[in-house]
C-alpha cells in the first residue's frame, strides 16, 4: 500500500491540461442556465477550483468531463434559483404556485430581455424553453449525457429529464421547423 | 406499423431511446411513407442544425486566462490535508482506495461496522427517523461527537470538501458502551453518504491515503488517524465484496 508522489506542481499542470479542452463545453452550459456571462464565468471558475482540489495524477477520474458536470451542475442549481425551483430542490407551497409562474415569467422576460442579440431567433427560441427543459436539452443535445447522469445531477426522476428533453426539442422545432440556418449569417426563411 | 404509431415515436429516433427492433420497425416504415420521410428529415435538419451552432458557442481567451491563473495559484488539498485536526472535510479528501480500505477492515476484524453502516443507511432513508439521542445540526452534531467519543472534530459544510459537495443531513449515535460510534450522514454529489465515527486505538496511523473524492462521489473508504476512524459509505457504491453480505 504505497501512493506515488507527484509533485504540487505537477498534479496542477496535469489537472489543467486535463480539464482545459472542458471549458467551451462547461461555459456553454453555464451561460444557457445563468444567462449572465460573468455568472457563468465564476461558476465554470469555481467549478475548476473546486475540480482541482480533489484532483489526483496518480488516480484521475474515469471521465473527467463527467466529473466536471457534476459540480458544475450543483453550482449552477445553487445559483439558479428557477432551475433549482423546477427540478424540485427548493420547495414550494402550492398557493404559491401563481406567484412562482408570475415570477418565472418575469425571469424569462428578463432572459430574453438581456440577451445579447435578440435578432437572433435560435438564441430567442432557446430563451423561451423553461430552466429546467433548458438544462435538460443542453446536456443531452449538445453535450450527449446519459439520461440517467442528468437527471441524478438534477434531482429529478429519469422520466421527467426525458420528457423536459422532448418538450424542449418540440418547442424548438416549432419554433424554427419552417427556417433554414443560413452558415454565419443566423438564419432564414426556409 | 402505421403512421401515428411511427409519428409517435419519431422524437425517440432522433434521440436515440428506441431499442434496435422498433427502431429498425420505424426504419423501415419511413422508408415507404413519404410524409413520415419527410418529418424525420425535417426533425433531424432541425436538430442537427440546432446543435451545430449551439455546440459552436465558445468560452472566450481571457476568460480562461483568468480562471488558468488562479488554477496556478490556487493551493491545492494535499494527499494529507493540513486542517486535519479541526475539518473532518480534509478526512474527505484524503480516503483510502477500496483495496486499502478492505485490507484495514479485515485486518481489524471491522467488516461488520461497515456492513452495519451501509444497512443503517438504507434503513434511515426507508424511514428518514434517526432515532433518540439525534444530531439536526452541525453543533449538535459536533457536541455528540465529543461528548460520545472524547473527539474534537468538525463536521464538513457545503464547500469545505476538495471538489464534492457534501451537504449534512444528521448524525446519531450508534453501537453500545464497549463499541460507542457516531454515524453522520450527508448527500455526497446528491448520492447518500455515511460516515461513521469510532475510536480504534489498534491501528494507529495510514500511510497509504490517496484522493479518490469527486469522480462518483465518496466510495466506501476509511481513514484511520491516531485514534480516529472515519468509514465513509456510499449506497451505490459498495463494494462487491462486502455487497455479498448484505
Amino acid at each position: 500500500m504505497t501512493s506515488k508522489r507527484i509533485s504540487d506542481a505537477d498534479a496542477r499542470q496535469r489537472f489543467i491540461e486535463c480539464a482545459a479542452e472542458h471549458r467551451h463545453a462547461l461555459y456553454g452550459f453555464a451561460r444557457q442556465c445563468l444567462r449572465d456571462a460573468a455568472s457563468a464565468e465564476d461558476v465554470v471558475q469555481e467549478t475548476y477550483v473546486s475540480a482541482m482540489r480533489g484532483f489526483s495524477p496518480a488516480d484521475p477520474p474515469r471521465d473527467l468531463r463527467a466529473w466536471l458536470f457534476t459540480i458544475l451542475v450543483r453550482r449552477v442549481l445553487t445559483h439558479n434559483r428557477d432551475l433549482a425551483r423546477e427540478a424540485g430542490r427548493i420547495e414550494l407551497r402550492s398557493d404559491l404556485d401563481d406567484v412562482t409562474r408570475r415570477s418565472a415569467a418575469r425571469f424569462d422576460g428578463n432572459v430574453e430581455r438581456a440577451l445579447e442579440d435578440t435578432s437572433d431567433p435560435l438564441k430567442r427560441a432557446i430563451s423561451r424553453l423553461a430552466p429546467v427543459q433548458r438544462a435538460v436539452f443542453w446536456l443531452r443535445a449538445i453535450d450527449e449525457f446519459d439520461y440517467r447522469e442528468i437527471a441524478d445531477w438534477l434531482g429529478i426522476p429519469v422520466g421527467t429529464a426525458t420528457s423536459h428533453a422532448t418538450r424542449a426539442r418540440e418547442q424548438l422545432r416549432r419554433e424554427l421547423g419552417s427556417w433554414r440556418f443560413a452558415s454565419g449569417n443566423g438564419i432564414e426563411k426556409g | 406499423m402505421r403512421c401515428t404509431e411511427v409519428r409517435a415515436q419519431l422524437d425517440a429516433l432522433v434521440d436515440s431511446r428506441l431499442d434496435a427492433a422498433t427502431g429498425s420497425d420505424i426504419e423501415v416504415h419511413v422508408e415507404s411513407c413519404p410524409e413520415c420521410r419527410r418529418l424525420l428529415a425535417e426533425m433531424r435538419t432541425v436538430d442537427d442544425d440546432v446543435r451545430g451552432r449551439l455546440r459552436a458557442e465558445r468560452m472566450p481567451d481571457d476568460a480562461w486566462s483568468r480562471i488558468e491563473a488562479r488554477l496556478q495559484t490556487e493551493p491545492r488539498r494535499t494527499l494529507v490535508p493540513r486542517r486535519f485536526a479541526t475539518r473532518v472535510a480534509a478526512l474527505a479528501a484524503a480516503a483510502c482506495l477500496v483495496a486499502a480500505v478492505l485490507w484495514i477492515v479485515d485486518s481489524s476484524g471491522a467488516t461488520s461496522l461497515a456492513a452495519a453502516a451501509v444497512r443503517d443507511h438504507l434503513s434511515y432513508e426507508k424511514s428518514r427517523d434517526l432515532g433518540p439521542g439525534a444530531a439536526r445540526t452541525i453543533e449538535e452534531a459536533e457536541a455528540l461527537l465529543e461528548n460520545r467519543l472524547g473527539l474534537t472534530v468538525g463536521i464538513p459544510k457545503l464547500g469545505d470538501t476538495c471538489g464534492v459537495d457534501m451537504q449534512f443531513v444528521g448524525a446519531r449515535p450508534i453501537g453500545d458502551a464497549s463499541a460507542p460510534a457516531v454515524q453522520a450522514f450527508f448527500t455526497c454529489c446528491g448520492r447518500p453518504v455515511s460516515v461513521i465515527f469510532t475510536r480504534d486505538a489498534a491501528v494507529t496511523d495510514c500511510q497509504s491515503m490517496q484522493c479518490v473524492c469527486g469522480e462518483n462521489g465518496l466510495q466506501m473508504c476509511t481513514l484511520v488517524r491516531g485514534d480516529l476512524r472515519a468509514f465513509f459509505v456510499a449506497r451505490d457504491h459498495v463494494p462487491s465484496e462486502l455487497a455479498s453480505q448484505f
